[in-house]
């Protein structure tokens, strides 16, 4: 702010004369003043807005930080026996027996919002190019009504349908099949431990990195191909074993994450449809001058353009998905038995444990920070996912890579 | 390359009154007339693609080496195989350099993977780029200069070996250097492609046609040999245009 007025205040440019200080008051105008002061007031409301919630979380949450320490990472959660004598540790009371673990709460939120974001973008974009290039142009206006209006459905309908609806037709029908179909192929890769697994995928994904930083030209394609083919392998073997076992609830980890993705499709959808409507005609006119076909020219054109634009909206969706509570809540529910063995099982987000305890926790000052301490997570996650994706919106934009809407 | 009583109509509005002419295999004709005469709606209408704007209908033909290109059972993709297309301004896909001269050829099942960096070596140094790009092929071409972008979309154009050449204004936007590299290119091409330019510009069709076809308001005014066009032309119009009075 005060850089910014010392900026505003200083000499007009171009030859004027060395301006008296009487002069220099007449110079900016009153309204130009109070506009900026109004403007810089209310701009930066938000801004203080957030600071002030992120201390007031902070300091909130020390109790129950300085209580549990590493045991945050816990797997078990319990707001503890308030009848008992209460536990002290680290100078911090806290109601007898309480445990503060948040670990399957962090990764149900990780996971349910990982399996929708897979879901949804793919969904979204596919379904926005169908929309744009094969639709008729009459009908377009209809779907995305459609669209519009999924986006206005609150999310706590989403969660009625989901638990009453959605779940039990899962538990009947889609996980048994599921479940029976990915663990009928154990002997894709018996060979590859599930710890194993997930080694490779870290190195796959250094591979990645590391090709596109130093290796150029044609042996560029075929080293991604390489590296493209051991992600799919780690990929596979860390995940799959998730996607099998038994089915043993209808609001598991990948009913919510499904009725998740239904949620967020509409986000996408709105904003890369909006994309797509925006790449040029004349790149587009170039491929289809060339003989291409409308799916080549959508591959070859019309995605590279959008696709920092999708990463994104993308990232926005992500934002929605973690924090997303009440439908969650009904769904996935919130149930303190550790990590699920699959994504069957029931299990927690942070904010459905969030929801779901506050209410009986109340009088427990320990109890109430350690919600705090969760809500800080969450809300320090959103805040990372948020950075990050400016971050690589900002690397992909900016060097090497394909611009949004740039160059024609 | 014929065209007869070509009509072209945008929703109630005809933009061409039936055009006919016929174009010289081998030769450059330069298509002028002021803006809004119909130059670009008659250069689309060669490789079809009016097709895909709502609204458009085309009727009349166009035949080119005898084939209709408006004939039951024509496939669109093969017609612009055969008929490469220049915009007003350079249109790269967002690809590499190197992609953006081998993915028509790919798409079209013309090279096999093996031939593909000799496909694009060949034709970037044919429009006299390969020097400029040899070391960031598989670099995006947004970097590279708007006259070097003009000339990677020529690249990708002739790496279909095009019978026919459609140039819309495509050096309307470059620097005189540029476009007169561009122009000397095409006046070499022409040798083995029919080029059909349109241009604002009369002293490049001046320079680089053999053929002018005079247009105003979407009619035919005068087709000439381009010398005749420009020395004595026949109708009153056409030299009200060359001389500056209309335009």
């Amino acid at each position: 702010m005060i850089l910014l007025r010392r900026r505003a205040v200083g000499t007009p440019p171009g030859p004027a004369p060395a301006p008296t200080a009487a002069r220099r008051e007449r110079d900016t105008p009153i309204g130009d003043a109070v506009t900026q002061a109004l403007t810089g007031v209310f701009g930066s409301v938000p801004t203080a807005l957030l600071v002030f919630i992120l201390v007031i979380m902070a300091v909130t949450a020390v109790p129950a930080i300085l209580f549990s320490g590493t045991g945050f990472f816990g797997t078990y959660f319990s707001p503890g026996n308030y009848y008992l004598a209460p536990t002290v540790h680290n100078g911090i009371a806290a109601p007898h027996t309480a445990a503060f673990g948040f670990l399957p709460e962090m990764l149900g939120t990780l996971v349910t919002s990982a399996i929708a974001l897979a879901l949804a973008v793919p969904i979204s974009v596919g379904g926005v190019l169908m929309l744009t290039e094969w639709v008729p142009r009459w009908a377009q206006g209809g779907v995305g009504l459609l669209l519009e209006l999924l986006a206005g459905v609150p999310s706590v309908v989403f969660g009625l349908w989901g638990v009453l609806t959605f779940g039990p037709f899962m538990l009947s029908t889609v996980s048994p099949a599921l479940t029976g179909i990915i663990g009928g192929f154990p002997w894709v890769f018996p060979w590859l431990p599930q710890g194993m697994a997930w080694a490779l995928l870290g190195v796959a994904i250094a591979a990645f990195i590391i090709i596109r930083a130093s290796v150029h030209g044609q042996r560029r394609r075929r080293f991604r191909r390489l590296a493209l083919v051991f992600l799919f392998i780690s990929l596979w073997g860390a995940v799959a074993p998730w996607f099998t076992g038994e089915v043993n609830t209808a609001g598991g980890v990948l009913t919510a994450s499904l009725v998740l993705a239904l949620m967020v499709v509409p986000i996408i959808a709105a904003t890369t449809r909006e994309l797509v409507r925006h790449v040029p005609v004349l790149a587009k006119e170039g491929s289809l001058a060339l003989g291409m076909t409308k799916h080549e020219t959508a591959r070859v054109v019309t995605l590279p353009y959008i696709s920092t634009g999708v990463l994104a909206t993308s990232l926005l969706g992500w934002g929605r998905a973690i924090g997303e509570t009440i439908a969650m809540f009904f769904i996935i529910g919130n149930i303190f038995t550790g990590i699920p063995v699959n994504i069957y099982h029931s299990g927690a987000t942070l904010s459905s444990l969030i929801a779901g305890t506050l209410d009986a926790v109340l009088q427990a000052k320990t109890d109430v920070s350690a919600l705090f301490a969760a809500g800080l997570f969450l809300l320090v996650i959103s805040l990372l996912s948020n950075f990050g994706g400016r971050l690589i919106i900002r690397r992909v934009a900016g060097d090497q890579a394909l611009p949004v809407g740039r160059g024609v | 390359m014929d065209v007869r009583d070509l009509r072209v109509l945008y929703r109630e509005s005809e933009l061409l009154h039936g055009v006919s002419y016929s174009f010289r295999p081998n030769a450059v004709s330069a298509i002028v007339g002021p803006t809004g005469c119909g130059k670009t709606t008659l250069l689309r209408s060669i490789n079809r693609l009016h097709d895909s704007t709502p609204g458009m209908r085309v009727t009349g033909s166009v035949t080119i080496g005898g084939e209709e290109v408006y004939g039951r059972g024509v496939g669109v993709r093969g017609l612009r195989r055969k008929v490469g297309m220049l915009f007003q301004r350079a249109n790269p896909f967002p690809q590499s350099i190197a992609d953006n001269v081998s993915l028509a050829p790919r798409a079209h099942g013309m090279v096999s993977r093996h031939q593909v960096a000799a496909l694009v070596e060949q034709h970037l140094t044919l429009v006299g780029l390969w020097d400029a790009v040899k070391d960031r092929l598989d670099r995006s071409p947004f970097h590279l200069s708007g006259g070097q972008q003009q000339l990677l979309c020529l690249a990708r154009t002739l790496a279909l070996s095009p019978e026919v050449l459609l140039l819309d204004e495509p050096t309307s936007a470059l620097d005189p250097d540029t476009t007169e590299h561009i122009e000397g290119l095409v006046k070499q091409l022409s040798e083995r492609v029919t080029v059909l330019i349109v241009t604002h510009n009369l002293a490049q069709a001046n320079r680089i046609a053999d053929d002018v076809l005079f247009l105003m308001a979407g009619s035919v005014v005068e087709f000439a040999p381009a010398q005749t066009f420009f020395q004595n032309p026949a109708d009153e119009r056409s030299r009200a245009y060359i001389t500056g009075r209309i335009g």
